[in-house]
């Protein structure tokens, strides 16, 4: 039996005191975003049969190392944490771009991890630098079955429903029903006999496809025995990364609608000196802080200790899903018709924190975890 | 900070720890159950009560400043140690963990709001005489701001205060005043000129409590018991050098105090929250899917709330100004506030309407009739908005009438 989590943080508040690396981190992703993901880039992007843009893709993994930022430097990467990814992650939700960064560089490249040196590093290493896609189903049993077919070898059959990145993918860690209990594997998607079919979304800017498994052979990342501890590390992650997203999302919601506010008149006088528009304002602005707050909290956490790191990713989880719903919303309300047109980029947001909300649980289901965590 | 060398942070807390341990006990977890089940927002104390907590208190406040751990962040003039506040942190941190007497609202407006301005504002003779004192608590401030006709338009005051030879004389009627049977000391927003337009005129004194033509009496609020009270000013005679700052400045020397409050704000209403956490677990009944999403959301805002306020000591402790998270600090308080009380509603039920003698059930509606106090105390939760809106973000004032 667990013993109970005690409802308030414990870390040292030194965890959440401003870093002068991440601000420089975060003013050099910016730059590139500003320079390479125009809204009008974007779009196109998204809309391209890959439903990314290759070189935007590289460029991020070339300048930024982006996929080796938070990997150990004995694994290839750079040493830093997820603390540090969260900064960049903040800045992809402002852009909303679509290239995989949560899938890849965050989900796929930290599910490979789970597995000791050694094991798929033929994947790892290329993914480390950012050559190959690589990807993380959904952590649920019952999609996929493997057996042993000799050797150390596995074959996979089944079907996953929904991958986030699974068209383009080059690889995707899942988990797959065992004799002796699910455990985490790796399928390597180049060469196997895979069928892909490619989903229609409400999220414009973030793809995927259902996978559908007949043998393709798979390496084991992650035994039985220990695959419960890793798929719960990384449904933390998963959460805490895409709060961190979340927040980018928000702050993004925010500056946009000040920006209107502040030029558009209407009754002769700037709507943002009305109070009602004033207050609405101030309200997201209070979200975007508890979101900060709540997701930074459990980038951090999760990068000194990932096993201990469930109630922060919750509660990161709870806030943020909330947050953006909210911000997005209200970005609409308070621009009023112009955001209610295809053109306007506010639409792709909203459907960002619609495809977002049932992801990796929505807020309800957060708080059900907590609940149990903190023993209410 | 003028320290050139600062004490090592960790000797610091040590030192602090050994020191509060040779005059208090750890604070016990409260057992569920035992003891005292009050969660009062607003204490409701008989006129003695209140003068005996206030000497508990103030021989405490005492105590730590000649120990050297109060005014930690003050010059060394005033009795201070000039260290930066990350230090007043780490001590406050280190102070709850003791069962140490608790603070009142008046010790925090004295030697966190009031002594700030005097320091600011005051002559030479009246940072001497107060800014000590005030810090050792040996006097304590109250606030006499609110009126009537003034409350989140403070400047709209009406008491006047009129020069008569040599001397000011004070006539008017302030509310909301906490402390005022205790305290040594009002710090008085006064109309100084009526010609002049409403910012301007305003002068602020700081008035002996037991000046002749003082009158105090206690407000009945809507929990039923009285925390706060109403002054009559009644041709009170102060001389010049009870002025605070120049003639027509008080609007400035107002601002002043009210702009220091921000550090204090940040762990109201987080015991409470604690409280009906520990009442959900203690129920004596599986609590249904909707109550636990409710509890859950408490849990997610007070442990939002505690992360703000992390932010705001790790900023300062790296010696910077912190950002936004700051200044949403109320606005979290009295949402937590709030949705304890919908906690307690939906766990208690009848329990709460009507009391059944149980220990900890009645006592929440202490808690749910005094918490709609602080959306309107301290800055109503609307001003809160306006500040957060154009001070932060920048937005247009909205047009004057």
């Amino acid at each position: 039996m667990k013993s109970l989590a005690r409802p308030w943080p414990e870390a040292s508040p030194s965890l959440l005191a401003p870093v002068a690396e991440h601000a420089d981190l975060r003013a050099v992703v910016r730059q590139i975003l500003d320079d390479h993901a125009s809204h009008e880039k974007v779009r196109v992007s998204a809309e391209s049969p890959l439903g990314y843009a290759p070189e935007l893709w590289k460029l991020l993994n070339q300048e930024m190392s982006l996929s080796a930022l938070a990997v150990p430097e004995a694994r290839g990467g750079l040493g830093y944490g997820l603390r540090e990814l969260g900064v960049v992650l903040e800045e992809c939700g402002r852009a909303l771009v679509c290239e995989p960064v949560l899938a890849s560089a965050v989900l796929g490249v930290q599910s490979l991890l789970r597995a000791p040196e050694g094991v798929a590093e033929e994947l790892l290493q290329p993914a480390v630098r950012g050559d190959v896609v690589v990807t993380m189903a959904p952590l649920e049993p019952g999609h996929v079955d493997a057996v042993a077919v000799g050797g150390d070898g596995w074959a996979v059959h089944g079907r996953l429903p929904r991958v986030l990145q699974g068209g383009a993918a080059d690889a995707v860690m899942l988990l797959a029903g065992t004799e002796a209990g699910p455990a985490l594997f790796a399928v390597d998607l180049r060469d196997a006999p895979v069928r892909r079919e490619e989903l229609t979304t409400i999220d414009l800017r973030r793809r995927q496809a259902a996978l559908i498994f007949e043998g393709a052979s798979a390496a084991l990342l992650v035994p039985p025995e220990r695959a419960h501890e890793a798929t719960a590390v990384l449904h933390d992650l998963a959460r805490a990364s895409l709060a961190c997203e979340h927040v980018g999302v928000v702050d993004r919601m925010l500056s946009m609608t000040l920006d209107h506010v502040s030029q558009r008149h209407q009754f002769g006088r700037p709507l943002g000196s009305f109070q009602v528009i004033k207050h609405r304002l101030a309200d997201m602005l209070v979200d975007l802080e508890r979101s900060r707050s709540a997701a930074r909290y459990a980038a951090s956490v999760w990068t000194d200790d990932p096993k201990g790191a469930s109630l922060a990713a919750d509660v990161a989880a709870a806030v943020c899903t909330e947050a953006t719903l909210r911000a997005t919303a209200d970005a609409v309300q308070l621009h009023g018709g112009i955001a209610f047109t295809w053109e306007h980029e506010a639409h792709y947001y909203v459907r960002r924190a619609l495809g977002d909300e049932p992801l990796f649980g929505d807020a309800r289901g957060a708080r059900a975890r907590i609940a149990e965590q903190v023993g209410v | 900070m003028s320290k050139t060398t600062l004490p090592d942070m960790d000797t610091f807390v040590a030192e602090a720890r050994a020191w509060l341990a040779s005059v208090a006990t750890p604070r016990a977890t409260r057992a569920w159950g035992v003891g005292s089940d009050s969660v009062a927002v607003f204490e409701n104390w008989t006129a003695e009560q209140e003068h005996a907590e206030t000497d508990r208190i103030r021989a405490y406040e005492q105590a730590k400043f000649d120990a050297g751990w109060g005014a930690l962040d003050w010059p060394e003039e005033h009795g201070g140690q000039d260290l930066p506040v990350s230090y007043v942190l780490a001590f406050r941190r280190e102070e709850a963990a003791f069962d140490v007497p608790r603070r009142t609202e008046m010790f925090s407006v004295t030697q966190q709001l009031v002594a700030p301005a005097v320091a600011q504002w005051g002559t030479a003779e009246q940072r001497d005489r107060y800014v000590r004192a005030m810090l050792r608590a040996d006097l304590i401030a109250c606030q006499l701001f609110s009126e009537t006709e003034a409350g989140s338009d403070l400047a709209a005051v009406r008491t006047r205060a009129v020069q008569r030879d040599d001397r000011w004389v004070l006539t008017g009627h302030k509310v909301w005043t906490s402390g005022a049977r205790v305290a040594d000391i009002g710090v008085a927003v006064c109309r100084t000129d009526p010609g002049a337009p409403k910012h301007a005129g305003l002068t602020v004194f700081l008035v002996p409590m037991d000046s002749s033509g003082i009158t105090v009496r206690p407000v009945r609020q809507m929990t039923g018991g009285a925390s706060f009270n109403e002054v009559y000013l009644d041709e009170v005679e102060l001389p010049d050098d009870y002025r605070l700052g120049p003639v027509g400045k008080g609007w400035n020397v107002a601002l002043t105090v009210l702009s220091a409050e921000r550090l204090d704000s940040g762990n109201l209403g987080l015991p409470n929250a604690d409280r009906a956490v520990e009442l959900a677990r203690h129920l004596g009944r599986p609590l249904d899917a909707l109550e636990r999403d409710r509890v859950a959301d408490l849990v997610t805002r007070s442990y939002v709330q505690r992360l703000a306020g992390m932010r705001v000591a790790a900023a300062l402790g790296a010696g910077k100004e912190p950002g936004p998270e700051a200044s949403v600090g109320k606005l979290l308080a009295t949402d937590t506030m709030a949705r304890t009380s919908e906690v307690a509603r939906m766990l208690l039920g009848p329990e709460l309407t009507v009391d059944s003698g149980r220990w900890g059930t009645w006592a929440w509606t202490e808690h749910v009739l005094g918490a709609p106090g602080y959306r309107i105390a301290g800055g109503t939760d609307e001003i809160q908005h306006n500040i957060l809106a154009e001070r932060v973000l920048g937005l247009p004032k909205e047009p004057q009438a």
